[in-house]
């Protein structure tokens, strides 16, 4: 007996070392970043399409511009997205250039711990230092708010932050945006868009018990989405079977008007409100185009090469057949 | 119509009750769902022409009009009455709990249905560009779509609202084009016809389960 409480002992001990060692895990790429002139305009057309406007603005409720959103209620507790105007003490107006990169592409906070994955940033990850530098200025360009949103309320074990850390190690799949030789212009777009900014993955991707994307189901459709909704498939031979062309869906991200003469409703219908609406329509061209493609006619022969860049080349045209980096 | 479009038609709503009451939906849920089953149709009929994808009909898109109006306003909101919502419905308890709002999207789906039918003979480029396109006609290089829209940095940081959002319906004027101070006899009727849409993605997002 007194053996067995000496290894529960031991183990606990080791439970709570690992634990101490996983905290102390430092995530965050040290980057010395300069920052580059920002375009505001620039800034704002990427904070819309990548929905950080919509996320952070609780409009139902009458809020001001960025000063925190409604609640994502999910299986692990409820999100609240925090005031991201440049308020130095309830908004983000402190951070620093770096700090501000490290969490829109990596998900690191300013003191180093993690953000919950609610914060879509896998699909930032490709956003270049000038994307970062541009919505930096479009952020300052929005009245500061002195008052924080109200704080996430999430069930144990997940409000361990440290956890977040194994999170990332198992399933963060940074977006990979690759080009791919014979795309036009419109898929190579519609590609940045879909698996980068617009983050359609994040609803329209199954996610496994922990909240990780299943590599396996990308774009297939998810019925465990916040608030009991459910999301379609977007693959290819999902759309066309429900009468998508390219035209038409181009159409639906600007009107929410289906093929079949339905409208949007649910989360859909406020992505399109507040979100893709306010796209060029050719960036709503380019996300039916890469959507619509079809696997088969995508691949292209890129020999046998081992690096990693033809391995993508190979696949990266296949939304469907590919892991899910979304 | 003919005798022959007529039995289709009889034949046609008659599948679409069976298979709503087979949904398990009945009285006046299977009511609001065939009202909202005849919008879907309709909207689907003249989409592809709104989106220059079909050659353009006017008495189609009167058409369409019509059905709209046949079910938006009063005639759908007094279809949801309150009660206990059954399984078979899509109805959430907010259409209760909010039923101004509720009962004004139904308003401005009507307004926005006889705007259509106002603007049906417009085509899908508005009354005055169209006389400025055909006085300045040259085959060069006319590009037949407008510029493309931008919206400021204010707008898109939703900062301001936008310039052109749906007007809000305050009041039902006698003359309710003027009380929006929109002439919508020289719109185009595809801006129309998307007004119709955000409107009912409106009324779905807030009162339609599931979605």
């Amino acid at each position: 007996m007194r053996g067995l409480i000496r290894a529960a002992l031991a183990s606990a001990g080791l439970g709570m070392v690992a634990i101490a060692v996983i905290a102390r895990w430092p995530i965050a790429e040290s980057r010395d970043l300069p920052a580059p002139d920002g375009d505001a305009y620039r800034g704002a057309y990427l904070a819309r399409s990548a929905g950080c406007v919509a996320c952070h603005t609780n409009t139902a409720a009458g809020g001001a511009a960025l000063a925190g959103g409604k609640a994502l209620t999910t299986p692990f507790g409820s999100f609240v997205p925090p005031n991201i105007t440049a308020d130095p003490v309830h908004g983000i107006g402190d951070m620093t250039f770096a700090e501000f990169a490290a969490a829109l592409r990596q998900g690191v906070r300013p003191d180093g711990k993690a953000y919950y994955p609610a914060f879509p940033y896998e699909f930032y990850a490709d956003f270049s230092d000038q994307d970062i530098a541009d919505l930096w200025a479009a952020i300052r360009t929005v009245p500061s708010i002195a008052e924080p949103a109200p704080a996430h309320d999430v069930r144990f074990p997940f409000n361990m932050r440290w956890g977040l850390k194994l999170w990332r190690a198992a399933y963060m799949k940074p977006a990979d945006i690759s080009p791919v030789l014979g795309k036009s212009d419109a898929w190579i777009r519609g590609q940045e868009l879909v698996r980068g900014a617009a983050h359609c993955a994040a609803c329209h991707t199954g996610r496994n018990i922990f909240g990780g994307l299943k590599d396996s189901e990308a774009l297939a459709g998810s019925d465990s989405l916040p608030e009991g909704e459910t999301a379609p498939s977007i693959r290819p031979e999902a759309l066309k079977t429900n009468g998508w062309t390219v035209a038409n869906l181009t159409y639906a991200l600007k009107t929410s008007v289906m093929p079949n003469g339905d409208v949007f409703g649910g989360s859909m219908a406020e992505v399109v409100q507040t979100g893709t609406a306010f796209l060029d329509e050719g960036d709503r061209e380019a996300i039916a185009t890469y959507l619509l493609d079809p696997p088969e006619a995508t691949r292209t022969a890129s020999g046998a090469g081992a690096s990693k860049n033809s391995a993508a080349v190979e696949l990266a045209g296949d939304p469907v057949a590919e892991t899910n980096e979304n | 119509m003919t005798r022959y479009n007529i039995f289709g038609a009889l034949v046609l709503s008659a599948i679409g009750a069976a298979a709503l009451a087979h949904n398990g939906a009945t009285g006046v849920v299977m009511e609001r769902m065939m009202g909202m089953s005849a919008m879907r149709d309709a909207m689907r009929d003249i989409a592809p022409m709104m989106q220059g994808q079909a050659d353009y009909d006017e008495m189609a898109v009167q058409a369409a009009a019509a059905v709209l109006q046949q079910h938006a306003g009063k005639t759908m909101t007094q279809l949801f009455p309150e009660e206990a919502i059954p399984a078979a419905s899509y109805a959430r308890p907010e259409i209760w709990s909010n039923w101004e709002r509720f009962s004004a999207l139904a308003d401005e789906l009507n307004l926005y249905a006889e705007a259509l039918a106002m603007a049906a003979p417009n085509g899908l480029v508005p009354q005055t560009a169209m006389t400025g396109a055909m006085n300045s006609m040259d085959h060069g290089n006319m590009p037949m779509q407008s510029a493309p829209k931008r919206f400021s940095v204010a707008e898109l940081m939703g900062v301001e609202p936008l310039k052109d959002a749906a007007p809000a319906i305050a009041s039902p004027a006698a003359d309710e084009t003027q009380a929006v101070g929109i002439d919508f006899k020289m719109m185009a009727a595809d801006d129309v016809f998307e007004k119709v849409g955000q409107t009912c993605a409106s009324c779905h997002s807030a009162f339609r389960k599931g979605k």
